[in-house]
């Protein structure tokens, strides 16, 4: 089915996002940072030139994805390959919780696109328990099927940094993650 | 019993048949998606040319085009992209086709060019779109509303004014959504609507879009309609007022929170504390000791909505002497921020 | 000699007649299971063509569908209760709440909810409109804002219901059980006559079998057609019970059985009737007829509807005894709401209620065990005693059970062509399969069982029978052994009950 965008085919799959794309993402230090070699998980992907504070030893931790919505996980499986960044597709709400409470946290924050309708425990529930457990430990952005303001106000105020209503611009979604990577690594980098 | 028989049997074998329709339709959809999908999703994510979306929706038949394209463009592709994929596809040929058949007798040919033009629908479709708005098939209708929401139509946007009061209250929500799209022209019409002559369920149903538009110029008309004698319209008033944060809203919502009828002092308790509005705090507090148990519900949210100085007050009233007061304050001041967010919008 | 000849000619006389009336009786009600499976098919289409994806998600982003409380009593559901209720909390649906009952339970129910949930007290700050049993508390959710759960005496599940009915907030109401799993876009689906601007009374979904379907997350991933005999033939019951049964009602005067393990309610209307009344056995089918009554008589021009796309799954009885007693008593309740409600037989005020609706569940449902017993007893036995021509006993079979077979097949071959929720070839020949062996032995007993309900309705007997929980993982539950795909590190993940609680006078 979707074939066509696994091969490492075609010469623009393998490049680096288009010209908007890198305008967005501020020249910090960090992001001109020549990447240093680390292991990865699924050690294929390169890691992100931006994910790569100047002192950190620790690699940058996988950007945790979880949505039941498959067609939103392809979309984003493709968007995130394109920004060489390492993650993690979770389609059970059960699963993603247990994950997230015994997830190994370093300086780095790990950043969590959260989808509200999972089975299992839905993402509001995720956020008020991660709220209550383990708060300020993720950078977690929210994604919805209904765009009403209570629903966004509501998870921002359960602990999300962000909400994007469906169907969102994946553009905007990926300049916002390659910002918090950025963030993240020099935050940690300083601390 | 042989006409029996035999009804049963034809109805038999038609069964028979049908199910192999579907299953090769079917098959064919899951194909154009499947092929769709990678196309559609490298033009969302590495921006570029429409071309290739174009030429695979070509490859497909009508059928699975108008299925795929409906589906992954609702899921996938925002309001403001759909404009580029209009652009690109209203000419091609398949959509012509489809669109041939937008003035049917079967109905689902009618729906199907609905959900395509409420993907790539243009200004030279109002017509057709008109047409559809006015259907027989409450399905074709609901669609056509998302069509109309493409265009920049006055006359299209007027026409669905002039019909908003017939319809349910689910469609009328529904409706609010596809209007929402054109802010502009709605409010303007609206502002024109909202006068306190016009017959009370359409004023009601003006009142609402108002409201979910959360248009300021349309709300100011609004908020005069807060006197109008018929409790109906004040309810609705004090419900849409949540979204006018302007100055003037709040002393016109506690005028509300003393009305003679619960329905008015519930909405304006919510509006109250949608808009945050700390200067409200006395008034709520006493309307947690109302008769009305939506009341006390209500504005022991808004008090908790509101917080700080609010808040305090709220957990006065857990200690107070009103033993219903107590309950709710008890209730209320337990809750999650987020709790207290999604009981008091919904 | 002469009167001896005249007796022997008159019995022959009546036997023939009996036997022709059985049989023409037989005919009609099959063919008008034939004129429900005719008016099911358009909506059966239109139903599969608006319940497309891209639809789907627009109803979901425009906030349009209305607010709902799911309604769930439990009793006793220690063992399951807390997988059942995260399918609940985890529907694809904008704006929703669930309010728990829980009836007095014997067991820890409560203690498991508290444990699960991060429950929490809070003071009765609820609107009290029914009468009811005492509440005992109301807990909310620390993590789960849009739980209620609510803790009262033992009073039956219509009592739970009530009180369910008064703690609700949204202006409509699902009632479901608290074994039944819901589809995770049903509820959504099941809200689409709202978007087709009618106004609803209540809306029905279709109940399906769960034994031996694959359940993970509460959600079923995989549908299959249970091997076993029982179950199977069930299977098909409810298929066709459900698939053009009921659709075939919208167009005849609205629904009169709206299923109490799956069916939407709009909450004014229910308090307006003083909630369910716990005076009866089948409780769902009561509040339906009365509902209808009260639209009618109010004239309230308010439907009531059935849609076939939105599915909950349920567990059906593997045993004899449990079915038995769950058949008695649905029948039992079908014959004691008639007679409740005998005012609306045949009384053109209550419309197409009243002349359609009502005698249908009279004639066809309620006295079919009765006319079938005696068809079949006077078919044997004139052929035996050679009283009947053997052609009267092969028209009596093709009639009853030929037509029969047909018309399972059809509703079969109808799921087969729109929804096709059993994916694998071996499932639908399963269902083929059962078609044909239904009326072997089946439909037999559950004639028996019927005719059961009689007797103990004369009796006045208004027990609901013993109920008998067995939940997966504590001990041998038959379809756990069945069902090998379930993932082991959540135990509970799937759900077996032998006894549920839902009222589906299936079509005979």
């Amino acid at each position: 089915m979707s074939t066509s965008n696994q091969e490492p085919q075609a010469e623009p799959l393998a490049q680096p996002p288009s010209e908007p794309m890198r305008r967005l993402q501020p020249p910090t230090d960090a992001a001109l940072a020549m990447p240093q070699a680390s292991p990865t998980p699924g050690g294929t992907l390169p890691p992100s030139p931006s994910a790569r504070p100047p002192g950190a030893n620790e690699p940058t931790p996988p950007i945790f994805v979880a949505t039941s919505d498959q067609a939103l996980a392809r979309i984003l499986t493709f968007a995130l390959e394109q920004l060489r960044l390492p993650f993690r597709l979770i389609d059970s709400g059960t699963d993603a919780l247990r994950e997230l409470l015994a997830m190994r946290v370093g300086s780095q924050a790990p950043i969590v696109v959260l989808d509200v309708d999972l089975p299992g425990v839905d993402g509001h529930a995720i956020l008020e328990r991660l709220g209550v457990d383990r708060p300020d430990t993720f950078l977690i952005l929210v994604l919805s099927s209904h765009a009403d303001e209570s629903v966004q106000v509501r998870s921002l105020l359960a602990g999300a940094l962000d909400h994007l209503a469906k169907p969102f611009n994946v553009r905007v979604l990926m300049a916002k993650i390659q910002r918090w990577v950025a963030m993240s690594s020099r935050v940690a980098g300083a601390a | 019993m042989m006409a029996g028989g035999i009804v049963v049997a034809i109805s038999f074998l038609a069964l028979i048949a049908l199910r192999w329709r579907i299953d090769a339709h079917h098959a064919e959809v899951e194909a154009g998606v499947a092929a769709l999908e990678p196309i559609l999703q490298r033009w969302l994510v590495l921006g570029g040319e429409i071309d290739e979306v174009r030429t695979t929706l070509r490859g497909l038949s009508p059928y699975a085009a108008l299925r795929s394209l409906a589906r992954l463009a609702t899921q996938q592709v925002t309001f403001e992209r759909q404009q580029l994929l209009a652009r690109a596809l209203r000419d091609e040929p398949w959509v012509k086709r489809i669109l041939r058949d937008a003035r049917s007798l079967l109905w689902w040919h009618r729906f199907d060019a609905a959900r395509l033009l409420s993907v790539v629908g243009r200004e030279e479709d109002a017509g057709l779109i008109a047409a559809l708005l006015d259907d027989r098939s409450p399905a074709v209708r609901l669609v056509a509303m998302d069509a109309a929401a493409r265009l920049k139509a006055r006359p299209l946007l007027q026409q669905e004014l002039d019909t908003l009061h017939l319809r349910q209250d689910a469609v009328q929500a529904y409706q609010f959504a596809a209007l929402a799209r054109q802010p502009g022209i709605v409010a303007e019409a609206l502002v024109d609507r909202l006068t306190p002559e016009a017959a009370t369920s359409a004023l009601n149903s003006y009142i609402d879009a108002a409201g979910a538009l959360a248009s300021p110029v349309a709300l100011d008309r609004v908020r005069e309609l807060a006197t109008h004698p018929a409790p109906e319209v004040r309810v609705h008033v004090a419900r849409a007022l949540r979204r006018h944060a302007e100055p003037g809203t709040p002393p016109v919502l506690v005028q509300l929170l003393a009305d003679a009828d619960w329905r008015v002092r519930a909405q304006a308790s919510r509006a109250l504390g949608a808009l945050r509005c700390g200067i409200a705090t006395k008034e709520l507090a006493q309307a947690v000791r109302d008769r009305s148990w939506w009341v006390r519900y209500r504005s022991a949210l808004a008090l908790a909505q509101i917080g700080g100085p609010a808040h305090e007050e709220l957990l006065r009233l857990t200690t107070c002497d009103d033993p219903m007061a107590r309950d709710m304050s008890t209730l209320v001041s337990g809750l999650s921020s987020a709790a207290v967010v999604e009981m008091s919008e919904v | 000699m002469y009167l001896q000849i005249d007796i022997e000619r008159l019995i022959v006389t009546a036997v023939h007649a009996a036997d022709l009336t059985v049989l023409w009786y037989t005919f009609l009600v099959n063919s008008f299971f034939a004129l429900l499976l005719i008016l099911a098919g358009p909506q059966l289409f239109a139903h599969w063509r608006f319940g497309s994806e891209d639809v789907l998600t627009r109803s979901l982003t425009s906030s349009a569908a209305p607010r709902v409380s799911i309604i769930v009593p439990a009793y006793n559901e220690a063992v399951s209760i807390v997988d059942s209720l995260r399918s609940l909390l985890t529907l694809r649906y904008p704006y929703y709440e669930v309010v728990l009952v829980n009836d007095g339970s014997k067991d820890d129910t409560l203690q498991h909810l508290i444990d699960a949930y991060d429950l929490y007290e809070v003071p009765p700050a609820v609107m009290r409109r029914l009468r009811t049993q005492k509440v005992r508390a109301y807990y909310r959710s620390k993590t789960w804002t849009k739980l209620l759960v609510v803790d009262k005496l033992n009073g039956g599940k219509a009592d739970s219901l009530n009180v369910a009915l008064d703690a609700a907030r949204f202006p409509f109401v699902l009632a479901c059980d608290a074994d039944t799993l819901i589809e995770p876009d049903a509820l959504l689906r099941l809200t689409r006559p709202f978007l087709f601007d009618q106004k609803i009374a209540a809306v029905g979904g279709t109940i399906r079998v769960v034994n031996s379907c694959t359940v993970r997350d509460g959600r079923v991933t995989d549908a299959r057609v249970d091997s076993r005999w029982l179950p199977g033939v069930q299977t098909v019951e409810y298929l066709r019970a459900f698939l053009f049964g009921r659709l075939g009602w919208n167009l005849l005067g609205g629904n009169l059985n709206i299923s109490g393990a799956f069916g939407l309610f709009r909450r004014d209307y229910l308090t307006e009737i003083l909630g369910y009344a716990t005076s009866t056995v089948t409780e769902d089918f009561e509040v339906s007829v009365r509902l209808q009554r009260h639209l009618k008589e109010d004239a309230i021009k308010a439907n009531v509807t059935f849609i076939p796309d939105p599915v909950a799954w349920t567990e059906v009885p593997t045993s004899m005894k449990v079915l038995g007693r769950q058949r008695e008593r649905w029948h039992r309740g079908l014959i004691a709401t008639m007679v409740t409600h005998r005012k609306v037989l045949f009384n053109p005020k209550y419309g197409a209620t009243g002349l359609i609706a009502m005698p249908y569940y009279l004639f066809c449902e309620m006295l079919a065990p009765l006319v079938e017993t005696i068809g079949l007893v006077l078919t044997l036995a004139g052929t035996a005693f050679g009283l009947l021509a053997p052609a009267y006993a092969v028209a009596f079979f093709v009639v009853t059970y030929l037509y029969g077979i047909v018309l399972s097949l059809a509703a079969v071959l109808m799921e087969e062509a729109t929804f096709h929720k059993y994916r694998r070839p071996a499932d639908s020949l399963r269902l083929i399969l059962f078609a044909f062996i239904e009326p072997l032995g089946y439909r037999q007993m559950t004639v028996w069982f019927r005719l059961k309900a009689f007797w103990r309705y004369v009796r006045g007997d208004h027990s609901w029978g013993r109920m008998q929980r067995e939940g997966f993982g504590a001990g041998p539950a038959p379809a756990a052994a069945s069902t090998p795909a379930v993932p082991a590190p959540t135990p509970a993940a799937t759900t077996a009950r032998s006894l549920t609680p839902v009222s589906v006078p299936p079509i005979s």
